[in-house]
């Protein structure tokens, strides 16, 4: 089944600041649809809208047919919008197991059902863990695993909540060149079966595996189009990719 | 929050039968300090619900413990007629159950420091229901009749009786939370004291959460202030106020936060303190506020994390 998660005039003033402004734009399963920008151009705020930590000022989020721009955030994420954060964000005194666990029991119908007994849940987290391997890591303390295998984990913990929308903020922030290729190749794999939103500033890594993309200047949509069409445009070469590229 | 293991429930069910043996070595007046000793272990093991494992510290808490002792006086006053205790006592868990579940939504809208002001604000409200109007009888409380148990209880069997009662409604109590804590709920609630916010963008419910943990918290805290009431045959609107929240509150911070059964340790370790600096000084205070400290100090997770 594919699902799309469309933003229609998207906008979120903080007082006088437009932060995003009038963003309209569509991710559909089995595309990973970039958005780059310099800092400040408003993509975390983007995914706080679309993820529902923030109420947007004007416009409309939809998931497939569903409206769901007045929908509190965890019930978002239950409808199938997943979401890592752009600083590291997990239960740190936790196994690596716990956190996924807490994530794919969000599904579960009986609350006072023993956990231990639950094996679905625990193959549930189990495989996500698998899918971005860190397999090997089920019991270790969150708060002990290096930065790079916690940024794996925050994806995990995205994972085993089942989300037929991933909203990635920066997952490759901090990581070194030998960890963020086999992370480029994951972001490619999890492309087929969700709908992706990338946040990233890692230029080679986004030309490298994005179908679409999206250019934010100043809260504003700059250029939508193929990595071929932006890196040809004139515009986002002024406006962005001439200048220095923040990392 | 770590709940005990094999051995640790092993070490707690010895220490159960050496006071279910009391009635073999002991007066009458230790048995009744056992007795308060336990009725505060609830209360402070219900509390722990919300503070170890969730995360919330509540200064409302005790105004569901006076609610759950003064049940059993109202009961008796609706009904014109001395309640048996298969009444009461559901009566008062319901009863503090119902006023968590109505403060609760309230209350959850805050966090933090705000949170512990709004449950403060709740609680004194609920204190001076009691204090300043005549539904609970005076000021200065009110003695009361005891439901009636299944059979009479002459007077000299009645610290008896009652330690062998209040250790049951302990151990059911820990039962209970231990079981709670292993369910999918007890491991959201460690989760949203771990990451509130992740809790949240992962699709928990975290406000529902919460206010189940409040009004299951309050509920058993009804439980330890029926108890009060049933040993003691006395009510007063002190049982409601604040101060007896923040004992609770020391309760578990002696005992350990970090642990569940570290109220039952802490509740028993008080009353020994207290007990004891009633014994050597009249200034029992000062002695109660410098062991405290110093365990404080001295023990890092309390009296639960000594072994480790």
């Amino acid at each position: 089944m594919t699902a799309s998660l469309n933003a229609i005039g998207l906008t979120r003033r903080f007082g006088g600041l437009l932060a995003v402004s009038d963003v309209s734009l569509t991710i559909e399963t089995g595309t990973l649809h970039a958005v780059i920008g310099p800092n400040g151009a408003g993509k975390s705020t983007l995914i706080n809208l679309l993820a529902g930590e923030l109420p947007p000022s004007d416009g409309r989020i939809l998931l497939g047919e569903t409206d769901v721009t007045a929908w509190p955030e965890w019930r978002r994420a239950r409808i199938g919008i997943g979401r890592t954060f752009q600083r590291t964000n997990v239960m740190g005194n936790m196994t690596v197991l716990e956190n996924v666990r807490l994530a794919a029991q969000v599904h579960a119908t009986r609350l006072f059902r023993s956990a231990a007994r639950d094996t679905g849940l625990i193959e549930t987290a189990r495989s996500a863990l698998l899918r971005v391997g860190l397999d090997d890591a089920e019991t270790e303390i969150a708060a002990t695993l290096s930065h790079g295998r916690l940024r794996l984990l925050e994806i995990a913990i995205a994972l085993a909540g089942q989300p037929k929308v991933l909203l990635l903020d920066e997952p490759l922030a901090g990581m070194g060149a030998e960890e963020s290729a086999p992370l480029a190749e994951l972001l490619r794999t999890l492309a087929r079966d969700h709908a992706v939103l990338l946040v990233e500033h890692d230029m080679d890594v986004v030309f490298a595996v994005a179908d679409l993309m999206t250019v934010m200047v100043d809260g504003r949509v700059l250029e939508h189009g193929t990595p071929a069409e932006i890196r040809a445009s004139a515009a986002v070469r002024d406006a962005y990719l001439g200048h220095s590229v923040s990392a | 929050m770590t709940s005990a293991g094999l051995r640790g429930n092993l070490l707690l069910g010895l220490a159960a039968l050496a006071v279910a043996s009391m009635p073999l070595w002991a007066s009458a007046y230790h048995m009744q300090l056992a007795s308060t000793a336990m009725i505060a272990a609830m209360f402070a093991l219900s509390l722990q619900l919300l503070v170890g494992a969730t995360g919330l510290v509540s200064l409302a808490h005790a105004a569901f413990f006076g609610l759950g002792a003064y049940a059993v006086h109202l009961l008796k006053q609706a009904m014109g007629e001395t309640p048996v205790v298969f009444l009461s006592l559901p009566v008062s868990v319901l009863a503090a159950g119902l006023a968590a579940a109505l403060i609760g939504p309230f209350a959850l809208r805050t966090r933090g420091f705000y949170f512990l002001m709004t449950t403060l604000a709740f609680g004194q409200m609920l204190f001076f229901l009691f204090h300043d109007t005549p539904l609970g009888g005076g000021t200065d409380g009110v003695f009361i009749q005891r439901p009636s148990l299944i059979w009479a209880v002459p007077r000299a069997q009645r610290p008896t009786v009652f330690l062998l009662l209040n250790l049951a409604v302990l151990a059911l109590t820990y039962a209970g939370l231990w079981a709670l804590m292993r369910t999918l709920f007890g491991h959201a609630l460690l989760g949203i004291r771990a990451n509130e916010h992740r809790m949240r963008a992962m699709g928990h419910n975290v406000q529902r959460l919460k206010l189940l943990a409040f009004v299951i918290a309050g509920a058993l805290a009804g439980l330890a202030g029926h108890m009060a009431a049933l040993t003691d045959a006395f009510v007063s609107p002190e049982l409601l106020g604040w101060h007896r929240s923040a004992e609770a509150l020391l309760m578990i911070l002696l005992g350990g936060i970090g642990a569940l059964h570290g109220p039952i340790l802490g509740a028993f370790a008080l009353t020994f303190i207290q007990e004891i600096g009633h014994l050597v000084t009249e200034r029992q205070k000062l002695v109660e506020g410098a062991v405290i400290l110093a365990a404080v100090l001295l023990l890092r997770h309390g009296l639960a994390g000594i072994r480790r």
